[in-house]
């Protein structure tokens, strides 16, 4: 159980990575342009040779992310769909007190072997243009992240006896308005 | 060019630290709501490996003291280096356990091979020794099962400075005086009303917090140090302004202070639990009538 010495930290772990992506675009179909990407993976890592591969801790399986524009005069329309399969995720099973320091300690799972919910996302900008004078353009831009107001989880939160868990979750709906000016 | 996004940046900020207080869960423990272990005690706090030490726990419930007696074990497995909890997860398993029996209180001799398991010693070759905790201390785990909980007591144990020049060593082994559990002075409550605020005050002996030698391993030398004490506050129910109060150990403060907003009238009870920077615990129950 004791390393030998100047071993404590050894690089005799490996990895594999394994994917695939699909792609299709559009280009100035009636003035929508846009592309859709779905990207299947796996990737898990060994960090010994003795122990058993594991899920690596950004492994998605599935990936989608579709993009379109349509601009026709003065006007821009622009949507995102991100879908993507949660982050693997070493979850707590229980806990036990350690009297030694007065808290809680975590009774882990095994290593990734939960994951955290799906992401969703949708996003949505529209942009008008305009001319100043002279050379000064500018725009008007309204842009609309997380348009259906999902609460992605961003990692696992527990309570100080972790018998109460929860997800810290990404942003809400977020709407943003800005002004542009151009030379 | 010129842009404006200064107010679309300043919303995103404020929308993203809204969004990562949303999902907050309780992060206290001050008011005993389920059966709980407080503490885990070893008397005496340090000995060496074979020396006999009595093990009790403190265990608290809603309704007051738990005197469920807990299942004693000591755990022999060491915590590898790969694992960052205070005991090795091997310790949840039976088969790393030498039962010691079912009873309020046990006195067992501490393993022999404790300071090669859990201390500094190695094998024979050409080993790493263990790390000390913050102290320089190493520990024996003992698991005490009670009212559903598991918790692991970490007991003390007296071992050679296995990484210091010889002299050192040496001087060490003559000097260091073993940790000793410091103590409560008796808290003593008179009926407090229901929905008020109460002054909770906890002291302690002068001495409760002793002066050690510490082997610094940058220098190699010894040097003395002083425990630092932390108390934590327990309550049936009510509020409690702070879980816990700590006196570092550079300041000589020997009592520590908070506020306890009483529950509805009727019997309430409380825990003191002081802790030293070594390992060692003393606890107080004082039981508290709430009446108008």
């Amino acid at each position: 159980m004791t390393p030998p010495l100047a071993q404590a930290l050894t690089q005799r772990g490996t990895g594999r990575v394994l994917g695939a992506q699909l792609t299709a675009r559009v280009a100035g179909w009636r003035g929508v342009t846009g592309w859709l990407a779905y990207t299947l993976s796996r990737s898990t890592r060994r960090d010994a040779d003795t122990q058993a591969e594991r899920l690596f801790d950004h492994d998605q399986t599935h990936g989608l992310v579709a993009v379109a524009g349509w601009e026709r005069g003065p006007w821009t329309l622009g949507g995102r769909i991100r879908v993507a399969t949660g982050e693997p995720r070493t979850e707590v099973i229980g806990a036990f007190f350690d009297s030694r320091s007065g808290r809680y300690q975590p009774i882990r799972g095994g290593h990734n072997a939960g994951r955290l919910p799906a992401f969703f996302a949708a996003d949505l900008r529209a942009e008008r243009r305009f001319a100043l004078s002279g050379e000064v353009r500018g725009a008007v831009y309204v842009e609309v992240q997380n348009l259906t107001g999902r609460a992605n989880a961003e990692e696992i939160i527990y309570s100080a006896d972790f018998s109460q868990r929860g997800y810290l979750t990404g942003l809400p709906l977020l709407a943003v308005g800005g002004l542009r000016i151009e030379r | 060019m010129i842009r404006s996004p200064g107010a679309a940046l300043a919303c995103a900020a404020a929308a993203s630290l809204c969004s990562a207080c949303d999902d907050a869960l309780d992060q206290r423990l001050a008011i005993i709501d389920q059966p709980r272990v407080l503490a885990v005690i070893a008397e005496p706090a340090e000995a060496r490996p074979g020396a006999p030490v009595r093990y009790s726990a403190v265990v608290a419930a809603p309704d007051g003291p738990v005197t469920a007696p807990p299942r004693w074990a000591f755990c022999v497995a060491p915590r590898p280096p790969t694992e960052d909890n205070a005991v090795s997860d091997a310790c949840l398993d039976a088969g790393r356990l030498v039962a010691l029996g079912t009873e309020p209180a046990v006195t067992a001799a501490l393993p022999a091979e404790g300071c090669l398991d859990f201390g500094p010693e190695t094998p024979p070759g050409n080993f790493r020794p263990r790390d000390a905790d913050a102290s320089g201390g190493y520990y024996q785990p003992i698991r005490a099962d009670v009212a559903d909980q598991i918790a692991f007591g970490l007991s003390r144990i007296t071992c050679r400075l296995a990484t210091a020049p010889g002299p050192v060593a040496h001087d060490y082994d003559l000097r260091y005086a073993a940790n000793h559990n410091p103590t409560l002075d008796p808290v003593e409550l008179p009926p407090v009303p229901p929905d008020a605020d109460v002054t909770l005050t906890a002291s302690w002996p002068a001495g409760a917090a002793e002066s050690y030698l510490y082997y610094e391993p940058l220098s190699q030398t010894l040097v003395t140090r002083r425990e630092a004490m932390r108390l934590s506050w327990f309550a049936t129910g009510g509020r409690l302004a702070v879980d816990a109060s700590a006196v570092g150990e550079t300041e000589l403060a020997t009592r520590v202070s908070t506020t306890w907003h009483s529950p509805a009238a009727g019997p309430a009870t409380l825990w003191l639990v002081l802790r030293d920077s070594r390992g060692g615990i003393a606890s107080q129950t004082v039981r508290v009538d709430v009446a108008p």
